[in-house]
């Protein structure tokens, strides 16, 4: 083996180790042309869309992955890649996605990255925060159930240190009338 | 699905057969109708000049992915995949790839038809 085909082979077997190590990633990961092409992504994001590996190559990032914000669709020149696109240095944000019948919540960041003469790759990274969010708003509603009967507790024993004051009045006008009596 | 010594035999389809490091080996002569290379033109050149350069980083990742893992994604199964002439001009085709190991080398060849004229 020649040294360049020996150069080759190990090229070859680093891009291939860091292929498999970001396809472990549970974040996705999508990097797309200056047009917002998607050049690759890996595998977290292809289950992200439930789309075959395939045919998200190629594709217009844009059209494949529609978002969503305020409940409402996202216009076409606030997406993403439109903002990156805009020669927007990075951007970072809550998005949400729809995938069938069910509302994700995505944190997307994403970079432009300088090549040099071989011009510039849009880097996204997507974070599925839906259960994070879930589980914020669910302790967020606990939270204002625990301070709530706080507040009762708190309003109970205003009451009853009330009521045992009162008693201790009566207690000691009734001595006070024992006294008058004898 | 054909094998690589099926696909050399292969006259209504372009046919192209790779090397391991990804170098053409062997293209058929409905291959040359189709892409506008001749064989001598073709012969030790890379796969990519067959790809549209958007999709030469995937194809890299992809190709080197298999060879350190001998785990395909994408073999023996229909692919619609864009491809590119010599002229530059892109078209819709579909692909069935197959790769076979020859003497502890890995061989690719791949059917390619081409779907539309535009």
């Amino acid at each position: 083996m020649s040294d360049a085909s020996e150069i080759v082979s190990q090229l070859r077997s680093t891009l291939g180790k860091v292929e498999v190590a970001l396809s472990t990633v549970s974040d996705a990961i999508v990097w797309t042309d200056e047009r917002g092409i998607v050049q690759w992504c890996n595998s977290s994001f292809d289950r992200l869309l439930d789309c075959r590996h395939i045919d998200v190559l190629g594709a217009a990032l844009s059209d494949l992955f529609p978002l969503e914000q305020g409940g409402q669709p996202l216009p076409q020149d606030a997406h993403p890649v439109s903002r990156m696109r805009a020669e927007q240095p990075s951007l970072a944000g809550r998005y949400g996605f729809r995938r069938s019948e069910q509302m994700l919540v995505l944190a997307i960041a994403g970079t432009r990255v300088q090549f040099g003469e071989h011009g510039a790759a849009l880097v996204f990274t997507i974070q599925d925060i839906t259960e994070r969010e879930r589980a914020e708003a669910a302790l967020q509603t606990a939270n204002g159930e625990l301070q709530r009967q706080l507040n009762q507790v708190a309003w109970l024993q205003q009451i009853m240190m009330d009521r045992e004051n009162e008693i201790l009045k009566l207690t000691q006008e009734i001595s006070v009338l024992r006294q008058d009596l004898q | 699905m054909q094998t690589i010594d099926e696909m050399r035999g292969e006259t209504g389809l372009p046919v192209v057969i790779a090397d391991q490091d990804g170098l053409i080996t062997y293209v058929n002569g409905h291959f040359k109708t189709v892409f506008g290379w001749t064989e001598a033109e073709v012969m030790g050149r890379p796969l990519t000049i067959l790809i549209p350069p958007g999709l030469h980083d995937a194809h890299q990742l992809g190709f080197s992915r298999f060879l350190t893992t001998g785990k395909a994604t994408l073999l023996n199964q229909s692919l619609k995949l864009r491809a590119v002439t010599k002229d530059g001009r892109e078209f819709d085709a579909e692909h069935i790839i197959t790769a076979e190991q020859s003497q502890g080398r890995w061989v690719f060849g791949a059917t390619i038809r081409p779907l539309s004229s535009d």
